[in-house]
């Protein structure tokens, strides 16, 4: 099973790399607007059901990937 | 009198410490402002040290984007020497002036210290020691190049600095940021654009513990890299 | 309606809330209590520590600015003055450490730039729990690196500080940074509000929710499982701080500015509470005006953010259009929000509509201030002698070199650029204390911060004494002279009356010390509730002494073999074990007592030491304290290729000589020639205690007697001791 985890900044916290990323985006000409920056984390899990492996993954985010002062995180399964 | 143009992103921080050190040397010195699009003629543009823009992105990659550089790349054109210092180099890969790509340290940390580099090429700075002390201060300093990329800048004699060790023994103990071939400073195939992590603004006084970097930016007011 | 309860959820105590309602002779709404609990915090009211830091001294000679504005300023010179102050970022580093250290020198950058000077230097005092502790390792690198993400890119050097471990930290971890800054001592910029009808102007990042009662959460104590509290940090944007710096600094260039101040804890509130405040003035501010990086805020909440990187200014009108101007090229945001009135109070409006109505002096002045009751600490018996001698003495010696406390910090300060700028002449790890090159006229500075806690935590009095004395000591072995300092006194929670009695003592310790040590105290800051499970922390004085270059600087490391190692000061007392490195190591115990400092006897000290340095006479020195003579000695031979031969020293007990801490001394090294000229010197002339303890030998290799240990092999213990936590 493969896993696509994405972790991203909680509403409200201040994301000063996607603010310079708009400015010099707009600067360059393009009209865009409410950037952010997220990190996608894939891998390969053993076989298992849903349930099982949705728990590991939150363990992990919860151990280690996510940092949960500024950061919240979902995933998806791909079979 | 020759005549040196610093150019100024938001965040570079090493921009007075660069116009102090080539004053020293006996340049004459002129800031540009990031968002210039023109510079006069001029004998060197230095591209000094900091975090324009924050680092934010990649280091060196939303500099890339500001009006200077076209202009920067123009100059490196005609014949202008160009010289990158740490984030200025970064800013140099970035933009395609020089071969290869910076990432983070081999050890995922900033590193600030003393440093010796080896002189390696034989066309270049007019230099009195093969073995120079110039000190590092980078967070993304690995210098990274595929196998071609690195064989041909050996092939064409650019790679001017390798980390090294006093004795000046290259080897991957004398290296500190994980950078393929202990590569420190590159230069372009037509010789005139430099790029290199080390600080020479930050060795040009015994006072501060070494002179080379003195000698780095003198050779500027005579030879081409 | 507001009711007793929110005031509590707010912070206040009962009798505060009845204060508020008499003062006002109405019920605040929210907005306004608010604005009343971050004011009448600890961190903003200094409630409980107001009437005992009033016996600090805070003049002299060199003193331009003492407590009370931004930060204090000291005259360096040749028309320039030194601008510095050192503060705590605590609670917000034990729940974010990377965010949390790194808001920190973001903080204390802006209180030295909104006077109007450059940052040119920092330092940082670090304390955190054992090294063993779980959450150590998380701590240790989550600060180092926020600390070296926003000074590097800030383009400040970081040139030195201090680390040091134990388990009183475990569930509360210090960070008190300090910055230095440099501008003409007749620009010094203030944060006043005057001249009734100029224009009040916002300047930086917009406001968010972020750090929303974050100096109402400096004041409490945590609770296992507050870490879920996290909503409330802030994040930090050092480039975004960069650009605010150039930008400030061009704009009073420009002569624009009447009064600035940082937007700091308490954010908006406090920052044009004070303004108005100094100048005896009023304020209204238009909430509608205030850029905002989210939607829908409430006036309460643009009160109480605490979002980075801003400024409040006070502008000359006729000057107002370069505020564009600059902040336009400088991609900040920037508003009028409001404007400076003679009513004496602050006045928010929202939509039209006045939201907040309050006596600036019932948020200033009429803030509640308190002598809590104090009483004695009641310390158990300890254990305060070590029984014999370690088997293997030699073993032993290369262990405690890599014992926490007393190993490298390179791993640390390698992380900080503390060469940009190019001024650092002596680097960390090169000498006692930090010097900075200023400008041609004024004179180079040496920065040092201390605070051996656990001396102040077994006698806070005498404990504060040896604080500044090792602090100015340090100042004094590069050979520099006080100028002032500035405290940063970390302590435990003030409503239990040993931890008030702590606070007491240390502050009149402290008072007496500088006053000895001519070492004026002209800015700080205090971290009260630092406690944790009802665990106090030990009472953490931090101390920043700034000092002027004499004319000759020496390292503290030996120069050359065939030089003659000399002790000076007091002669050194083998029972003086309490609160030392050795006692702690080996019977993990911190002992009954303290030796007492003679502070006459230490200024003669030092005094001593600068005149030795002055007259040539000596070589290297090095202050004589953690881990006592064998430490000092291995840090001075450490990196320099020789060793010692110890042949003159005849003690029964060779471990409590090598490692007992009696203050006031210096371990220094002179040519052979020089011996008898300063024998003299220090016995006749300063009347101090001169032990020859042998030489400087060309072998590396630490000889005393029958123990014979290789150079490298310490070092080596010495430079990987923080190995396996950073």
């Amino acid at each position: 099973m493969r896993v696509r985890l994405v972790i991203e900044k909680k509403k409200g916290v201040f994301d000063p790399e996607a603010k310079v990323i708009e400015t010099s985006l707009l600067n360059l000409g393009h009209p865009i607007e409410n950037a952010g920056l997220k990190k996608v984390i894939e891998f390969t899990l053993g076989d298992m059901d849903e349930e099982t492996a949705k728990e590991k993954v939150a363990m992990m985010c919860t151990q280690i990937l996510v940092n949960p002062v500024l950061e919240q995180y979902h995933f998806e399964l791909i079979k | 009198m020759k005549n040196a143009k610093i150019v100024v992103f938001p965040g570079s921080n090493c921009d007075t410490d660069c116009e102090r050190a080539l004053l020293q040397v006996g340049f004459k010195t002129e800031r540009v402002w990031h968002r210039d699009s023109t510079i006069e003629k001029c004998d060197l543009i230095v591209i000094p040290g900091g975090f324009s823009f924050g680092d934010y992105l990649r280091a060196g990659a939303i500099a890339k984007a500001s009006p200077i550089m076209s202009e920067v790349a123009r100059h490196a054109e005609r014949g202008t020497s160009v010289l990158g210092i740490c984030n200025g180099f970064q800013i140099l890969l970035e933009v395609g002036l020089l071969p290869g790509a910076m990432t983070r340290n081999a050890s995922l940390q900033f590193i600030c210290g003393e440093q010796w580099i080896r002189h390696d090429s034989n066309s270049s700075l007019a230099l009195k020691k093969k073995v120079l002390k110039v000190p590092i201060a980078h967070g993304e300093g690995n210098f990274r190049i595929d196998d071609d990329g690195l064989r041909r800048l050996q092939d064409h004699d650019q790679i001017v600095f390798r980390y090294c060790n006093q004795e000046g023994v290259v080897s991957s103990a004398t290296n500190p940021n994980g950078s393929v071939d202990n590569i420190a400073g590159v230069c372009s195939k037509n010789r005139r654009v430099l790029g290199m992590m080390p600080h020479p603004e930050r060795a040009c006084d015994p006072k501060l513990g070494s002179n080379d970097g003195a000698d780095i930016l003198r050779s500027f007011l005579n030879n081409r890299v | 309606m507001i009711t007793i309860e929110d005031a509590k959820s707010h912070g206040l105590s009962e009798s505060e809330f009845q204060n508020i309602l008499e003062i006002l002779g109405r019920s605040p709404n929210l907005t306004e209590l608010g604005v009343f609990s971050v004011m009448w915090s600890e961190h903003c009211s200094y409630k409980t520590s107001r009437i005992h830091l009033s016996k600090l001294p805070t003049t002299g000679p060199h003193v331009l600015i003492g407590p009370g504005e931004n930060a204090g300023a000291v005259d360096i010179g040749g028309g320039k003055a030194a601008v510095f102050k050192m503060e705590s970022h605590n609670h917000p580093s034990f729940i974010e450490p990377f965010q949390g250290a790194a808001t920190g020198v973001g903080g204390i950058m802006r209180d030295v730039f909104t006077m109007g000077a450059r940052p040119i230097a920092s330092l940082n005092s670090l304390r955190f729990g054992e090294k063993e502790h779980k959450k150590t390792k998380h701590l240790v690198n989550g600060v180092v690196g926020g600390i070296a993400h926003y000074g590097n890119c800030m383009g400040v050097p970081t040139v030195g500080g201090e680390v040091y471990f134990d388990p009183s930290y475990n569930g509360n971890i210090l960070v008190n940074v300090f910055t230095l800054g440099m501008c003409k001592t007749d620009e010094i910029f203030k944060g006043v509000a005057e001249g009734v009808g100029n224009p009040v102007y916002y300047v930086g990042s917009g406001t968010g929710r972020d750090g929303i009662h974050g100096a109402t959460m400096a004041s409490e104590t945590f609770e296992e499982g507050d870490e879920e509290k996290r909503p409330t940090v802030q994040v930090g944007d050092p480039f975004r701080e960069k650009l605010l710096l150039e930008a400030c600094l061009e704009l009073m260039a420009t002569g624009a500015i009447i009064g600035i101040q940082d937007m700091g804890a308490a954010g908006l509130t406090s920052s044009s509470v004070e303004m108005a405040d100094r100048a005896g003035n009023g304020l209204k501010i238009d909430i509608d005006a205030v850029p905002k990086r989210e939607e829908r805020m409430t006036a309460y909440e643009v009160l109480l953010s605490e979002s980075q990187e801003r400024m409040l200014m006070v502008i000359d009108p006729e000057k107002a259009s370069e505020v564009g101007r600059v902040f336009d090229k400088w991609e900040l945001e920037w508003a009028r929000i409001g404007v400076v009135t003679d009513s004496g109070h602050l006045e928010v409006m929202e939509k039209g509509e006045l939201v907040c109505n309050l006596p600036i002096d019932a948020l200033t002045s009429a803030a509640p201030k308190y002598d809590r009751p104090s009483k004695p600490f009641n310390h158990p018996q300890r254990v305060e002698s070590v029984k014999n001698v370690p088997t293997d003495l030699a073993q032993f010696l290369v262990d405690f070199m890599g014992s926490p406390n007393l190993c490298s910090r390179k791993n640390i300060y390698s992380q900080f650029d503390f060469m940009v700028r190019t001024n650092t002449l002596k680097t960390p790890g090169a000498a006692d204390a930090a010097i900075i090159r200023t400008e041609v006229g004024s004179s180079d500075l040496a920065l040092a911060v201390d605070c051996p806690s656990r001396k102040v935590y077994l006698d806070p009095r005498e404990g504060a004494k040896h604080t500044v004395a090792e602090c100015t000591r340090n100042l004094a072995c590069v050979n520099a002279k006080p100028l002032g300092a500035t405290d940063c006194l970390n302590f435990g929670d003030p409503t239990k009356p040993e931890i008030m009695w702590q606070l007491i003592e240390a502050i009149e310790g402290m008072a007496e010390a500088c006053r000895i040590l001519e070492t004026p105290i002209v800015g700080g800051n205090v971290s009260l509730y630092n406690a944790s499970d009802d665990v106090d922390i030990y009472p953490t004085p931090g101390f920043a002494a700034v000092g002027a270059m004499g004319g000759r600087s020496i390292s503290m490391h030996v120069q050359q073999a065939g030089d003659e190692i000399i002790l000076i000061g007091r002669e050194t007392n083998t029972d003086d074990l309490g609160a030392s490195e050795y006692l702690w190591v080996r019977e993990k115990s911190i002992g009954n007592r303290l030796p007492k400092i003679d502070l006459s006897e230490e200024k003669r000290l030092q005094d001593c030491v600068r005149e030795l340095i002055d007259e040539e006479l000596i070589e290297s020195a090095h202050d004589c304290s953690e881990g006592g003579i064998a430490v000092a000695l291995f840090e001075k031979l450490f990196t320099t290729g020789l060793g010692c031969s110890l042949s003159n020293i005849s003690e029964p007990r060779l471990d409590t000589f090598l490692f007992c801490e009696t203050p006031s001394r210096i371990l220094i090294s002179i040519p052979h020639e020089a011996l008898v000229e300063t024998k003299i010197l220090v016995q006749e002339k300063y009347g101090l205690s001169f032990e020859h303890l042998g030489c400087v030998s060309p072998s590396p290799k630490f000889k005393l007697g029958d123990v014979c240990v290789e150079i490298a092999r310490a070092e080596k213990a010495w430079r990987d001791g923080l190995a396996a936590l950073i």
